[in-house]
């Protein structure tokens, strides 16, 4: 049996004190098997980036187990073969140095790798993300961020790792890179085999890019299961909200009635007690407000934390209707 | 906020220590003691070891220091070679004067950088901006002293009514004091706000190019000055309260020559004396004590800040 | 009145454009001609606007789409008058029938801001840090002769109809305090104070959470419905702009490349680029099995000045027919402009050429 390339077991992150600690990560498990991407999608305060840290081991987690190939992941200060993708391509360029020597770094520490088979590596990695050589001699001050971006996954790409996790890496690009961008990703994807964790807070993309997909909430995962099962069926209210959120690219569905939720997002400082989602649910009640509902199967493979998952969209349109006087 | 002010003058012991022994030993590096400057050559050298002995200058440094701490510890600071007063009433009795002077020099050395930098910020690029900055520089240049020379000097030629007063204490005439005090102040802050001018000016520059708020406030219809005053200038202020803060602090120390010139018994008049006669105990009181101010006026600055920047909270203040 | 060669070509098509009306000569909100606006720069002028020309009624909702150095923000900034002194800006507007001298500051502020309102993309930076919510609110009225007390009165009402939870305490927040959804609602709350008859929105939502976002694209919706203001739309977002708007104009290197009704945009553009920018977006969808449709190339550098077709180097239905001349603006319908050698034409309603040249 082929261990899953990154395994996390309830895996738990505080900050702060004792007296006055920040739950970054509650109990989040994963699994994400050789070649397979999984999406991680969440709001501001999810835990989301927290997640991506701690999978490529610059942070330790407080409680629970990171595996990287079936194996604890030991590593410290991101020595983990799994690679990453930032959200800024220009903060994670270092400015002073040309393209070529950034996208070689990760090969530095490896002895097993020579002078020459390395420098063989970055030239096919660069190839592979369509940055030519006189681009590779230039610093990042002189590239745009779509070209930015792709010397950051030729840098991910030349240690030839397991894994990617891409954290909002098409975010701050235009919309017309963000497609080549994507369309890069899923190439090295289908070229090497690698798996992929993609999160972002937009919806669609993680749709297109992910076989199974998870959604985070303050810290806590509120449902996971394949694409098809989330959009077909989705079982937790936040999981309708975020997919109501998303504006339909239709012309005049203003009078379409769309499930909006109150509120913003709550702090990480005050996670209430039991369901962390009760604060902005229309359909929250006592049961919510004192038990922390698990993560559990509803259907095979597919995984909510609601007491009443998986609840219907016409339920929830109606309690949120009911809870609003005026439209 | 109780448990952050106290935590910050926790610091002051053991600074007040490392300063003791600094001073203390860098003192008894300058060549000769009292015993010398008091007597003169005359004296001989039988009596100067009678008088060594008699104010404990004869023991070995690391004792002497020992004893003196020790007193220290129970207020007692020593007494004066020179004058055979308490070291803390010396002290004590001209700490109001230098502080006084300080704090008339500083809201001298506010008002002209603030206004002259506001000026500067409303009419930047034209002869007015120019002419402020280039007085600013001058103003940065020019040492203290030259400037505290010249006022005397032109006071006398062109206003000798006016005259320069000897000082006299607030309690027994105010308008005399603040007269006496006038041109000293001038002297030091004006020669401060020439930097404050600068600071400000930068500051509200940089405003008013990049901060969004700014262009927001134009949105709205607010006129250029309107936007100056209610929102450029006033987060302007911030970075000011910094090195204003440390040019208080630095006028207790530093109003040495300005105190000479315009003979004014203040701290730093003392420390001269006191200095030139080897008045070591003298010279210890009057810095512990100006440590103790410098770090007390950081203190007050910092506990400021949040009331002129709503964003920073006190460390530890929930 | 101004003209521009846009609005000629659409006053004088004559082709069926399967009975779209021709606009009306009610007086127009907002009309701009052969508005440029150049930031010099000691590496290069940049032609951040070039002749951009367009009309807008009355409570008309119009979308300005485009991608970074487009020139959209630009574009707004100018109207207003909130571009550095440094701009060189050419071009003549009116607004609300009144001419309005583009060069000079003053004269758009009494006739423009006054009469307008903006919320800007980054609401932190965008609000006096060290002032309370509510003095900057009633600044807006203050501005305008009202009393400080009908000041305080009509923020709070403002603040309660963007649906800002308990809005007298709100007043004494400062911008720090507040969430990045509550202080756009602020901003909205400021544009709204001075029942503005043209409201814009730059990027309005785009630093904000996807529930968040919804929220506030439903009130900009809601308010402009109640106070049938103009809107004008500023963003990258077609999906957004498609809630909002009725009409969209595309922007590509500084030029307004089409001027669409926002139907017509979704049912299948006619300039190229706003067709591959609609195609290039995942919608939730969007087949996995197929890779997405891209854009080949880079954005142009708004330094460039161009002889030919903008955005030839990238399209994919280029020929040498654009590369001969900056291609001039062409009406396909009464609303319906597009600056393209070969727009694609194919709707059924137009399956015969039937867009004329400006003479």
């Amino acid at each position: 049996m082929i261990p899953p390339v990154l395994e996390l077991r309830d895996v738990t992150k505080r900050y702060g004190s004792h007296r006055k600690p920040v739950w970054a990560l509650t109990g989040v498990s994963l699994k994400v098997r050789p070649g397979e991407t999984l999406g991680i999608v969440g709001e501001s305060g999810s835990g989301k980036s927290t997640l991506a840290r701690i999978a490529v081991g610059l942070e330790r987690p407080t409680a629970g187990a990171v595996l990287v190939n079936g194996d604890v992941n030991r590593s410290h200060n991101g020595a983990s073969p799994i690679q990453m993708v930032f959200q800024d391509p220009a903060s994670s360029l270092d400015p002073l140095l040309p393209i070529f020597d950034s996208v070689r770094e990760p090969l530095a520490g490896d002895r097993s790798v020579s002078a020459e088979a390395g420098r063989t590596r970055v030239m096919r990695a660069l190839e592979e993300v369509g940055l030519s050589h006189d681009i590779a001699l230039r610093q990042p001050g002189g590239l745009s961020g779509g070209q930015k971006q792709r010397a950051s996954i030729a840098r991910a790409l030349v240690a030839l790792p397991p894994m990617i996790i891409c954290d909002e890496a098409v975010t701050a690009l235009d919309v017309s890179i963000r497609a080549q961008v994507l369309n890069l990703l899923r190439a090295v994807q289908e070229q090497h085999n690698t798996a992929f964790v993609f999160i972002s807070h937009d919806l669609c993309t993680v749709s297109y890019m992910s076989d199974r997909i998870m959604v985070m909430y303050l810290g806590g995962v509120m449902e996971a299961g394949t694409r098809e099962q989330l959009f077909a069926t989705p079982a937790h209210p936040y999981t309708h909200s975020l997919l109501s959120a998303v504006p339909p690219l239709q012309q005049g569905s203003g009078a379409r009635s769309r499930l909006r939720l109150k509120g913003d997002p709550p702090s990480v400082t005050q996670v209430p007690p039991g369901c962390r989602f009760q604060t902005r649910c229309p359909m929250a009640d006592t049961r919510c407000r004192q038990e922390q509902p698990a993560l559990r199967e509803i259907a095979p493979g597919h995984h909510a934390a609601c007491h009443y998952a998986p609840v219907p969209l016409q339920e929830l349109e109606a309690a949120a209707t009911a809870a609003q006087p005026t439209a | 906020m109780t448990r952050y002010i106290l935590s910050r003058l926790a610091s002051l012991p053991l600074t007040l220590l490392a300063v003791s022994i600094l001073t203390f030993s860098i003192l008894h590096l300058v060549p000769g003691d009292a015993v010398d400057v008091l007597g003169g050559e005359n004296l001989s050298e039988h009596d100067r070891t009678r008088l060594r002995k008699e104010f404990g200058l004869d023991q070995a440094l690391p004792v002497q220091f020992i004893r003196w701490l020790g007193n220290a510890l129970h207020g007692d600071l020593g007494v004066s070679i020179r004058t055979n007063r308490p070291v803390f009433d010396e002290v004590m009795a001209r700490i109001g004067t230098t502080v006084e002077l300080a704090l008339f020099s500083i809201l001298i050395a506010l008002l002209c950088g603030i206004a002259g930098g506001a000026l500067a910020t409303r009419w930047r690029g034209s002869w007015l901006d120019k002419a402020i900055m280039s007085a600013s520089i001058l103003g940065m240049s020019i040492p203290n002293y030259f400037a505290a020379t010249t006022f005397i000097l032109l006071i006398s030629l062109y206003v000798p009514a006016f005259g320069v007063v000897s000082y006299v204490k607030f309690g027994t005439d105010p308008l005399a004091n603040l007269q006496s005090l006038l041109f000293p102040a001038l002297s030091l802050g004006l020669l401060a706000g020439a930097s404050f001018c600068r600071y400000f000016r930068a500051a509200a520059e940089d405003i008013m190019r990049t901060a969004d708020f700014v262009r927001t406030a134009k949105a709205k219809g607010a006129s250029d000055w309107r936007t100056l005053v209610h929102h450029v200038l006033p987060n302007s202020l911030l970075p000011l309260a910094t090195v204003a803060g440390l040019q208080f602090a630095y006028l207790i120390g530093g109003a040495v020559v300005i105190e000479t010139i315009f003979a004014i018994p203040g701290i730093g008049q003392l420390m001269i004396a006191s200095i030139a006669q080897r008045d070591y105990l003298v010279v210890q009181g009057c810095i512990l004590l100006q440590t103790v101010i410098f770090v007390v006026i950081n203190l007050i600055v910092d506990l400021l800040y949040p009331l002129l920047d709503p964003r920073v909270r006190i460390s530890g203040e929930r | 009145m101004t003209t521009s060669d846009a609005y000629d070509a659409m006053d004088t098509f004559h082709g069926d454009d399967s009975g779209e009306s021709p606009e009306s000569p009610e007086a127009m909100l907002l009309d701009v001609c052969d508005l440029s606006v150049v930031m010099p720069h000691r590496l290069g002028d940049v032609h951040a606007v070039r002749n951009f020309s367009f009309r807008m009624h009355p409570g008309e909702r119009v979308a300005i789409l485009g991608e970074s150095g487009c020139g959209k923000t630009m574009t707004a900034l100018a109207l207003l008058g909130l571009l550095p002194a440094s701009a060189r800006i050419a071009g003549t507007m009116q607004f609300e029938g009144t001419e309005v001298d583009l060069g000079r500051p003053e004269h758009i502020d009494d006739l423009v801001r006054r009469r307008s309102g903006i919320v800007f993309q980054d609401s932190l930076s965008s609000l006096n840090p060290i002032a309370r919510i509510g003095t900057q609110l009633e600044e807006t009225l203050l501005l305008r002769g009202h009393s400080r007390q009908e000041a305080y009165e009509a923020s709070v009402r403002v603040l309660a109809r963007v649906g800002m939870p308990d809005p007298a305490a709100r007043m004494r927040s400062y911008p720090h305090e507040l969430s990045g959804g509550m202080r756009q609602r602020v901003m909205i709350s400021m544009a709204l104070l001075a029942k503005p008859a043209l409201l814009i929105a730059d990027e309005p939502t785009t630093a904000l959470d996807s529930t968040v976002q919804a929220q506030v694209i439903d009130l900009i919706r809601s308010v402009q419905a109640e106070t049938a203001m103009g809107l004008l739309l500023i963003t990258h977002d077609l999906a957004m702009a498609a809630e909002l708007c009725e009409r969209a104009i595309v922007m590509y290197a500084g030029y307004v490349v089409e001027d669409v009704p926002m139907s017509t945009l979704l049912r299948g553009s006619a300039h190229p680029y706003a067709r591959a920018l609609l195609a290039a977006m995942p919608r939730l969808s969007t087949p996995r099995n197929i890779p997405l449709n891209t854009i080949e190339g880079e954005l142009p550098s708004t330094r460039e000045t161009f002889s030919a077709c903008p955005f030839h180097s990238r399209c994919a239905f280029r020929d040498a027919q654009c590369m001969v001349e900056l291609p001039p603006i062409r009406a396909l319908g009464s609303r319906h402009i597009v600056r393209c050698v070969h727009p694609c034409l194919d709707f059924s309603a137009r399956a015969e050429t039937h867009s004329r040249g400006v003479p």
